[in-house]
């Protein structure tokens, strides 16, 4: 029951004016009085006796004092807050009900806003940079007569010509990630930065906060000495000096000139993702510094090879992706008729930059969104049971009041304002618990999403945890509060058969309710059962390299612009030089190096040929180089043949696929092979070593494996196996390769089965969390289960006492809470689990190697919450059977 | 038992309903009358402290049931008139329904002979 607004209006002049208001309230008393005076007057008593009897009369001041009272009460709030002061009482003496909600309502919302917050900031949020809907990554797709494929990353010499002829770009622009080693300024460090074209700031929008951007001068290979550095990178340097520019850096060996500075919120998103030559899973450092691109001539020598760049475009105003595209295949079509390559096809599709920076995680994001739905749901149904179950309680208090002429309005009114406080304390808990919970995440590392670092509860976060309490509240507060006034009709304090009725029509509802949340759970642990055989599935697949005994360590190698910036022989000698000191510590069994470690993504793609086999169709490999022990250190099997032999350069090592899908299964040893494009380097096959993954979800690419001698000028890995305690070779390698070059930036060491975990990271978080999902969703169920069975036994000890009068035994009752128990699961579990295989196909994309509808997980599920509902059911049960129905009866 | 303090808070709904009663039968009164009339309808065997009824006044006022203005009283004093709303007059049909009921079932229970 509302005021009305001139109710309203009256209240609060009374309020502004209160004097004025006891000033009418004397009058009005005074002219009472006088017409009691005169009635006394008029019965003829003296006028002092009828001035003492009509103040009597009137009555004591008590009753007065109060109607002043309650008219400042009501100024100062009136009947709402006295509701309110009430109920906290009332809350207060019933604390088990009031944390139950409190923290699982607090709980849910937390998670909730947390989910909305990460899915608003990686999903929603536009990039930090103008108009940044206009900006798209290339990538294309090749289809030859017999293969197909989609490379992200392009040819330099190809995208020289698109800039030269692409109307539909404002801007385009090339990078690629790489790390370059900071000498000179303590310990050797390695600097995550990019090779950028000149107009690469102007493609984003990013204007620069000191200095200036790159020249196109600066692209060629020699020009291109000068670094930008990212705002913490200039902090971290220079103390945020602006007299740092001109100042000198050595990057590599060589010295750089610093000649801008990024602002200080500049975003660079993370460039392994853009191309996607990382596994989806790992964490690429944020990039701190930029350097022209420096082409080198191979680099710009046009082919459908040496794919190395990622490539950005700003499109003019206007102009659709799908029409920039059209035009970059009809360039591209004339370009590979000029390569003579006929056979190859190729389409160019153009992704807004946004989508592909959160392709890679949007399917797992969703799911955890819908999975924090989903429970929260279940904590509000799970509410709703509590209430229901407290409210019979309360339903001969409601009918009393309401027979002494509270009307519904007011009553409605009271039982809301308890709620009010429960919301008002889950909704400031959950949002504190939100704000708590994005910091962590924010400062987490670990976890692959790119734009982690600058979230926070913004004020759609707090407005979407308002609206979710509301309707929180709506779905878990009104149905058994209305239900409970519908009830409390004064009639029903008549006849106790009809409290009984409503006892059962709540007792129905509490049913529905609490099968609701045997299938919600039932669903959440499908989901939760799935995600970790997949989990499973990829550990299972990738077990020969989940192991301690292998450690690893990065060496970089001293790299300037695809130049070496020592003598390849003196790069060697290092490299041996560190094996043979490794060899020499205690408990090594085997060292080896190799190019680019596994897990770590395909790299070094390129056609492959066998001597006196046709050409196409074109088969792609991977191409490692390695030293001679490397199999052994790391534990792959050769199957065939031997391994390198030192000192030698025109051999290969190829993996099995090789053999059986290029080869057709016949035997490769002696066979010539070359990376097609390289004009006859061929390469003698001596040995086959079994099949080792690039990518842990992918099947293992074709590898050809060849000397480290053929190319030392780039990053190594040093792969020891070891028989004994991997972290105290951990911590002895680093000392050992510093006495032999202080200058080598080195990470710390890890065991191989680090680049497993790393792997799978996110598959892992989104097991472990849909697994947490389900088991709160369980043992909700199990709550909600064991209160509607305890009910049922209470209101039915009546019908129970009668069967035992009349012969049942304690068995034969609590079978029949038993066979209450399976009717309910029976519900929960069929309706969950049909939803559950209608839901899953949509799962499928996180699915690794295990079918949506797999029969053994939905069995498990099934007996999982058989087992957990048999387990609500089994007190009550007890209870029911241990009635005893002479005394029952007796007090009926 | 009567005499109880409990058995003030059975009249504040009781007196609630009185007082829209007589207004309704009576229209526009002031609080003086309104107590007057209240003693006589109930033969004068409700003796209120005629202070009691600016309590039950107040609080109907500001459920919106009544509403109140200034006027002259019958000496020519300045008194102030209370009326029933629109919502009052509905809330009086209700609650007169719930009162029969009540009291029916009332009687029922005080016409239960003593078992043994």
């Amino acid at each position: 029951m509302l005021e009305s607004p001139r109710q309203f209006l009256s209240r609060l002049i009374a309020r502004l004016h209160p004097r004025r208001w006891e000033r009418e309230f004397d009058e009005e008393l005074e002219a009472h009085l006088a017409l009691l005076i005169e009635e006394y007057r008029r019965q003829g008593l003296p006028p002092e006796e009828a001035g003492r009897r009509a103040r009597v009369k009137l009555g004591g001041s008590e009753q007065l004092r109060e109607c002043r009272r309650e008219q400042r009460r009501r100024l100062w709030g009136g009947d709402f807050l006295r509701d309110l002061r009430q109920s906290r009482r009332l809350l207060r003496r019933n604390p088990a009900f009031a944390v139950v909600a409190l923290v699982t309502l607090a709980l849910g919302l937390g998670a909730a806003t947390i989910l909305f917050s990460l899915i608003q900031r990686e999903l929603w949020q536009p990039l930090p940079y103008p108009h940044a809907s206009r900006l798209v990554a290339i990538s294309l797709r090749y289809r030859t007569d017999s293969r197909q494929g989609v490379s992200s990353l392009v040819n330099a010499g190809m995208f020289q010509i698109w800039q030269r002829q692409a109307t539909h770009f404002q801007h385009m622009s090339l990078l690629e990630a790489r790390g370059l080693i900071l000498t000179g300024r303590g310990r050797a460090q390695i600097i995550p930065a990019a090779r950028v074209s000149a107009n690469f700031f102007r493609t984003l929008g990013a204007p620069l906060r000191l200095g200036r951007a790159f020249t196109p001068a600066e692209e060629l290979q020699g020009q291109d000495h000068e670094v930008i550095l990212a705002w913490p990178l200039w902090r971290r340097l220079f103390s945020a000096s602006a007299a740092s520019l001109g100042a000198r850096l050595v990057l590599n060996g060589t010295l750089y000139t610093v000649v801008g500075v990024l602002p200080r919120g500049f975003y660079l998103p993370r460039l392994g993702r853009l191309a996607g030559q990382f596994g989806s899973s790992q964490a690429t450092p944020p990039i701190q510094m930029f350097f022209p691109l420096g082409l080198a001539g191979w680099e710009t020598h046009l082919c459908i090879c040496d794919q190395n760049f990622i490539a950005l475009g700003r499109l003019r105003p206007g102009i659709s992706p799908v029409a920039a595209g059209r035009q970059l295949d009809l360039i591209n079509r004339r370009i590979l008729a000029s390569l003579h390559e006929s056979k190859i096809h190729t389409q160019t599709f153009l992704t807004p930059l946004q989508r592909v920076l959160t392709a890679p995680y949007r399917s797992g994001l969703l799911l955890i969104a819908i999975g924090a739905g989903l429970l929260l749901l279940l904590i509000a149904l799970n509410l709703a049971n509590l209430l229901l179950a407290r409210n019979s309680g309360r339903l001969h208090e409601m009918a009393v009041r309401s027979a002494v002429g509270a009307g519904r309005g007011r009553l409605l009114r009271q039982l809301l304002s308890e709620m009010v406080w429960l919301l008002a304390a889950g909704f400031a808990l959950g949002l504190l618990l939100a704000w708590a919970g994005l910091r962590l995440l924010a400062a987490d590392t670990a976890i692959g999403l790119p734009r982690l670092g600058g979230l926070h509860l913004t004020p759609a976060g707090w407005a979407f945890a308002g609206v979710v309490t509301l309707l929180a509240g709506a779905l878990f507060i009104l149905p058994p509060t209305l239900h409970l006034l519908r009830q409390a009709a004064p009639e029903s304090l008549q006849v106790s058969q009809s409290t009984i009725a409503s006892h059962r029509h709540s007792l129905h509802l509490r049913e529905w309710l609490s099968g609701t949340e045997i299938a919600l759970s039932a669903l959440l642990l499908t989901t939760a059962l799935l995600l970790a055989a997949s989990l499973r599935q990829v550990l299972r697949v990738n077990r020969a390299l989940d192991t301690h005994r292998v450690l690893t360590l990065k060496v970089v190698a001293p790299l300037s612009h695809g130049r070496l910036a020592q003598a390849d022989a003196q790069r060697l000698q290092f490299f041996r030089q560190v094996l043979d000191r490794v060899r020499r510590l205690g408990d090594v069994r085997a060292a080896g190096w190799i190019s680019q470690l596994p897990l770590e993504g395909q790299t070094w793609t390129s056609g492959i040929q066998f001597f006196g086999l046709p050409a196409r169709p074109r088969h792609e490999g991977n191409f490692r180089f390695i030293s001679p022990d490397y199999f052994r250190a790391a534990g792959i099997p050769l199957v065939a043949g031997t391994t390198l032999p030192p000192d030698r350069a025109d051999v290969a090592i190829i993996s099995e696929n090789v053999v059986r899908q290029v080869l057709g299964g016949r035997n490769p040893i002696g066979m010539k092979i070359m990376e097609s494009g390289e004009q006859h380097v061929w390469l003698r096959v001596v040995g086959v070593a079994a099949d080792v993954r690039a990518d842990p979800e992918k099947p293992a690419p074709l590898m050809i494996y060849q000397p480290m001698q053929d190319w030392p000028g780039i990053d190594y890995s040093l792969v020891v196996r070891t028989a004994g305690n991997w972290r105290r070779l951990a911590g002895s390698l680093p000392p050992l390769i510093w006495s032999l070059d202080s200058n080598e930036p080195l990470p710390p060491a890890a065991a191989l089965s680090h680049l497993v975990s790393a792997a799978t990271h996110t598959r892992r978080f989104q097991a472990q969390l849909a697994g947490a999902y389900g088991l709160a969703a369980a043992l909700l169920a199990a709550l909600g289960l064991y209160g509607v069975l305890s009910a049922s036994v209470v209101l039915r000890r009546h019908e129970i006492a009668i069967r035992m009068a009349l012969g049942a035994d304690a068995d034969a009752i609590r079978r029949l809470v038993l066979r209450h128990t399976l009717r309910l699961l029976g519900f929960g579990l069929t309706s969950g689990l049909l939803l559950a295989a209608l839901l899953a196909r949509s799962l499928s994309s996180l699915l690794y190697q295990v079918s949506p509808m797999n029969p053994s997980i939905y069995l498990a599920v099934a007996l999982g919450l058989s087992v957990i509902a048999l387990a609500a059911g089994a007190w009550p049960a007890r209870q029911a059977g241990r009635l005893d129905p002479a005394r029952l009866l007796h007090a009926e | 038992m009567l005499e109880d303090t409990t058995r003030l808070d059975l009249l504040q709904g009781t007196l609630d309903l009185m007082v829209l009663r007589t207004l309704l039968a009576l229209g526009p009164q002031h609080g003086y009358g309104l107590a007057r009339r209240i003693e006589q309808t109930s033969g004068d065997r409700i003796l209120l402290n005629q202070g009691t009824i600016y309590a039950a006044l107040l609080r109907l006022q500001q459920r919106g049931l009544i509403s109140a203005a200034w006027g002259k009283s019958e000496n020519g004093r300045r008194a102030k008139y209370y009326v029933l709303t629109a919502r009052g007059r509905k809330r009086i049909e209700r609650e007169t329904a719930v009162w029969n009921r009540l009291a029916a079932v009332m009687e029922r229970f005080l016409k239960l002979a003593p078992e043994n």
